[in-house]
């Protein structure tokens, strides 16, 4: 059975033209019919996710990778299609949800823990393990506005990998932090890897997804345009960023 | 190996495109029940600390400072209605004080409720989580000072010597009233509020039109009779004036009458639920 399977989803946003920037013009504008830019996001996807697999998704900005993304974790609802999931799953969409600089260190990953729903038993252990692999153990009840932007996202990815669901849904936020600190993470990845978890990796790290991912997907205009070994697909990506651009403005990852 | 399955169509053009059997939607909220195996409490009260901790931050005061503000206007008002306008109304600080504290729950409760979705916009377009939790967390936060300001009223009864007798039984029936009525408001109005931000300054107004209204300052007996159904009408007045009844006076509510508030707050709540339910699924394409 498949971790994920993505059958003929479509998405489309409807972004209203708002040009309405007096009192006079807004008072008018109720009269008329608004008027949206119809942002055809996903056209038709279909894809397939083995357990174990560590896939990567590549393409330009706007090519739906991150609306696939959002789909997936059921965060945007469709506009026709399936989504199938098997197993739990963990979005990680953006590092250090709910972190506030007024709070400490301690108080802070207590908070984005629970976001990331671990159970409640195990939250303190959790939490000083994340600390502590963030290697800011000195800094545990110091406020957060006093750490440094890395030491930050560092604190982010460390509690973020403490989930043990059976996916991992990743967006950009791979290897983040000083050299060694990134280091850590990439090793954290193999070991997710041996671990057999199914992750999405979202990247334009080209050479993060040849050195992880064993499937890669490249997604142009909202459709999986190909799909397979790395190298090949990211050949394919290449010369896709060759000619000239296409009319299709870019709209959010 | 739990399967989750979400199945979604629209009467969209896409649809036939795609050549697929349209026709049914799940309920997305039932899907986000069976996907995560944790409780939600634990993050209810994360959020709603959070809250607490920031709002008292940089104060030397900290958390006195809710305790500050009820009291000050107390004694303003107290100052000014029964020294001032000489309103002849027996244990009227007790009488007071309780009107003013569960209409301040009422309205911090409400008002961040409404504001909730909003305020947790950046968790909740990133994470998948039942979205009424950030509402509850809200109510929580507000229900933290509410608690305090119950103990203040505590003493103040104390000190009056106001005895507390079986009637008061009465205000638990009372509190779950209150609270069931200012979240079944936040459920309802807080997806509302995602789409129109009018929502907002509308209940500001509101909040502050029923603070008048509503029979705090002054006794629905002071109100003239033709003019008494707005007091009927009002939820948050009928909870105030009966909790005034068992908690100051000690005399047990009409049967009916408590009956009636109950019936009242749960069928708000009840139809807050359901709109926020029917609204949830879709609220996180606009925050």
């Amino acid at each position: 059975m498949a971790a994920i399977e993505v059958r003929g989803v479509y998405k489309t946003f409807r972004i209203p033209h708002e040009v309405h920037t007096t009192l006079t013009e807004r008072v008018l504008a109720l009269f008329r019919s608004i008027s949206y830019e119809r942002f055809e996001a996903l056209c038709g996807v279909d894809l397939r996710i083995e357990p174990g697999a560590f896939v990567g998704i590549i393409g330009r900005n706007g090519s739906g990778k991150s609306t696939l993304l959002k789909v997936m974790a059921g965060l945007l609802i469709p506009d026709a299609g399936t989504v199938r999931v098997s197993g739990s799953m963990c979005e990680l969409l953006e590092l250090g949800l709910g972190f506030s600089p007024e709070l400490t260190v301690r108080e802070n990953v207590t908070l984005y823990a629970s976001i990331l729903g671990y159970p409640r038993r195990q939250l303190a252990a959790r939490v000083k393990q994340a600390i502590k692999f963030a290697e800011l153990d000195r800094f545990r009840d110091a406020k957060l506005k006093n750490l440094s932007t890395g030491m930050c996202m560092r604190l982010g990815f460390a509690t973020a990998l403490q989930a043990d669901s059976d996916i991992l849904l990743l967006d950009e936020i791979l290897a983040v932090g000083d050299a060694e600190f990134q280091q850590k993470c990439l090793g954290t990845f193999v070991e997710l890897k041996q671990q057999r978890k199914t992750i999405v990796l979202v990247s334009h790290d080209l050479d993060q997804v040849r050195r992880f991912c064993d499937d890669v997907v490249l997604f142009d205009a909202g459709r999986v345009v190909a799909r397979g070994a790395p190298e090949a697909v990211i050949e394919r990506y290449l010369q896709l960023l060759v000619p000239s651009p296409s009319p299709r403005q870019a709209m959010g990852g | 190996m739990a399967i989750n399955e979400r199945q979604h169509s629209d009467e969209r053009d896409a649809l036939r495109e795609a050549g697929l059997p349209g026709g049914w939607r799940r309920d997305d909220s039932t899907w986000l029940r069976s996907r995560r195996r944790s409780n939600y409490g634990s993050l209810i009260l994360q959020f709603a600390l959070k809250d607490f901790k920031i709002r008292y931050t940089h104060s030397v005061l900290g958390y006195t400072w809710s305790v500050i503000n009820p009291v000050i206007f107390f004694v303003l008002y107290y100052v000014v209605f029964s020294i001032f306008m000489r309103f002849d109304i027996p244990k009227y600080p007790a009488f007071l004080l309780l009107s003013v504290v569960m209409y301040n729950f009422f309205s911090e409760g409400s008002a961040k409720g409404t504001g909730a979705l909003l305020a947790r916009a950046d968790v909740l377009s990133k994470m998948v989580l039942p979205r009424e939790v950030v509402v509850y967390a809200a109510l929580l936060s507000a229900g933290l000072t509410f608690v305090i300001n119950l103990a203040v009223l505590i003493g103040l009864l104390w000190f009056t010597g106001v005895d507390l007798g079986p009637p008061a039984l009465c205000f638990i029936v009372l509190l779950v009233d209150l609270v069931a009525l200012t979240l079944g408001m936040s459920l309802f109005l807080a997806p509302i509020y995602v789409r129109f931000r009018d929502i907002g300054y509308l209940w500001n107004i509101v909040l502050q039109v029923g603070f008048w209204v509503t029979p705090i300052l002054y006794s629905e007996l002071m109100i003239p009779e033709r003019w008494r159904w707005i007091v009927w009408w009002n939820p948050i007045a009928r909870i105030i004036s009966d909790s005034r009844r068992v908690v100051v006076y000690g005399v047990w509510p009409g049967a009916r009458g408590l009956l009636i508030t109950t019936m009242y707050s749960l069928g708000i709540c009840i139809l807050g639920a359901a709109v926020f339910r029917r609204l949830q699924a879709r609220v996180v394409e606009y925050l």
